[in-house]
């Protein structure tokens, strides 16, 4: 790890871009997005800025951004949270932000996330600090017009405190994920995406994966799809196009456990989530290759109303499950058993 | 009956008009929708034994007294709704439980359906929606 010292500094690179919320045609939307993986924990933390519908009242002058802070748990049951925030607070600096009880801090050694949600008896206390090297993607098309600029630090050890009801958990070099997005876009537009983390079961484990992939609304064009692996918090394969294959196997049919927020499920009541039950991914860089099987094992479904409809809702469905992951890269054969957590967007 | 009081309603209309003034003010569309079906059908609700009736007045969603004869009437109380809105509970669970009574020809619930719909779409969208649903879980409680 001595070798990352000087390219890992969140501070420098993973401030808030948002400054304020001014009337632009198409919504602006910003979130910081932490996973962590632990024995019996698998959490997500998310805090997001957009901008203020047009329209919309608001005492500053230029409007600020609406926050909204979202926690998913299982410790095995799911549980969760989605807060809005109607005025969250920034740092100058863009490195300190505040949504209500709940803040995130950017700082050089890595972020601090801390969430207070006594009525649901909810409690996060994380130091998060990098590594593996970031990498990050500029204007990034989603479809037409409608652009994403992310950087995503594939692995973080974490140390810290969760408290979810009765579970408590205090974490030691437990591993995690971030990523940072920021763009114009409005949800219900023509696209989604496909994206996994996974990380090793065993934290000794120096490894790490990303998988995305970006397709139209109804999911029948392909426009993006790569695969990214780390060792040692180096990246080691990269690899994109005709290089990545995947397979869908069955349909996963469980109901999700969680759907958040709960008034949306009323009038979304499809509980068809059209996931796969078990996906097969492929990669290949040259002389190396990975394949990581992952299983859908449990589903917390975030319902987001559309943007572009009065009655569209768009399904983001977070799906847990185990990994086991096989390959060869720099001649090296590889084979560990991990933690996967897939996002899968649903028009 | 008087559809400007606020502060002196019962506590169902008084969640009610609060919902309702919010949809007007943070998702006008979704008012718009929720005026077209209610045009068409005013809905008459009991929620803890509080009769009335939504209906449009002035181009905007209004609680009055009961519709006669009524067409479309939803009876329920305030925690089958907060535990309707809370998922804890599908539409069909609470009718199959007694906790949710609804009435009408099958075409005029379409149209209520379409009413609820409308609002709460409307109800997700609006910032202040949390707040709102907060305040329900308070009610809701102390009927307990």
């Amino acid at each position: 790890m001595t070798g990352l010292a000087g390219r890992l500094d969140p501070m420098r690179d993973d401030f808030w871009r948002v400054r304020s919320s001014s009337a632009a045609a198409v919504p602006f939307k910003e979130w910081q997005h932490f996973i962590v993986v632990a024995p019996g924990l698998d959490l997500i933390v998310n805090f997001n800025l957009a901008s203020r519908p047009s329209g919309s009242s608001d005492r500053d002058d230029p409007p600020s951004p609406l926050g909204r802070v979202i926690v998913l748990a299982r410790s095995p049951r799911w549980t969760g949270v989605v807060e809005s925030v109607p005025r969250p607070e920034l740092s100058p600096d863009g490195c300190r932000a505040r949504f209500g009880d709940h803040r995130v801090e950017i700082r050089t050694t890595g972020y601090r996330v801390v969430i207070e949600a006594p009525a649901d008896g909810m409690f996060v206390d994380l130091t998060l600090r990098p590594a593996a090297i970031p990498i990050a993607a500029h204007r990034q098309s989603l479809t037409r017009g409608r652009r994403l600029d992310w950087t995503l630090t594939a692995r973080l050890a974490v140390d810290g405190h969760v408290e979810l009801g009765d579970a408590s958990f205090a974490l030691r070099g437990a591993v995690g994920y971030h990523d940072h997005n920021w763009g114009h876009f409005a949800w219900g537009d023509d696209f989604t995406w496909e994206w996994c983390s996974v990380l090793p079961t065993d934290p000794a484990a120096d490894w790490a994966v990303v998988y995305s992939n970006l397709m139209n609304g109804a999911r029948t064009q392909l426009a993006l799809e790569q695969l990214f692996v780390w060792r040692a918090g180096v990246n080691v394969l990269a690899a994109g196009g005709l290089d990545v294959s995947v397979r869908a196997h069955e349909r996963y049919r469980t109901r999700p456990a969680l759907r958040l927020p709960r008034p949306m499920a009323v009038i979304h009541p499809r509980i068809d989530s059209d996931v796969p039950r078990r996906l097969e991914v492929r990669a290949r860089s040259a002389a190396d290759h990975v394949t990581f099987n992952f299983a859908s094992e449990s589903l917390a479904q975030l319902l987001v109303p559309s943007e572009r409809s009065l009655r569209g809702v768009v399904a983001i469905n977070e799906v847990v499950g185990p990994v086991a992951l096989t390959g060869r890269i720099a001649g090296e054969t590889i084979h560990w058993e991990g933690r996967g957590v897939f996002e899968f967007v649903r028009h | 009956m008087s559809s400007n009081s606020s502060a002196t309603d019962p506590p169902a209309q008084r969640l009610l008009r609060a919902a309702l003034d919010t949809l007007g003010r943070e998702s006008p569309a979704h008012q718009d929708l929720l005026c077209g079906a209610l045009a068409a059908l005013p809905i008459n609700l009991d929620i803890d034994r509080e009769a009335f009736s939504v209906r449009v007045a002035d181009g905007k969603p209004t609680l009055d007294a009961p519709i006669e004869p009524p067409r479309v009437t939803v009876r329920t109380d305030l925690d089958t709704a907060h535990a309707l809105l809370d998922a804890q509970l599908t539409i069909l669970e609470a009718v199959r439980a007694g906790r949710l009574d609804l009435r009408g020809r099958a075409s005029d619930l379409a149209v209520a359906a379409e009413a609820l719909s409308a609002f709460l779409h409307g109800l997700v969208r609006c910032p202040s929606g949390g707040a709102l649903l907060r305040d329900l879980l308070v009610h809701a409680s102390k009927g307990r």
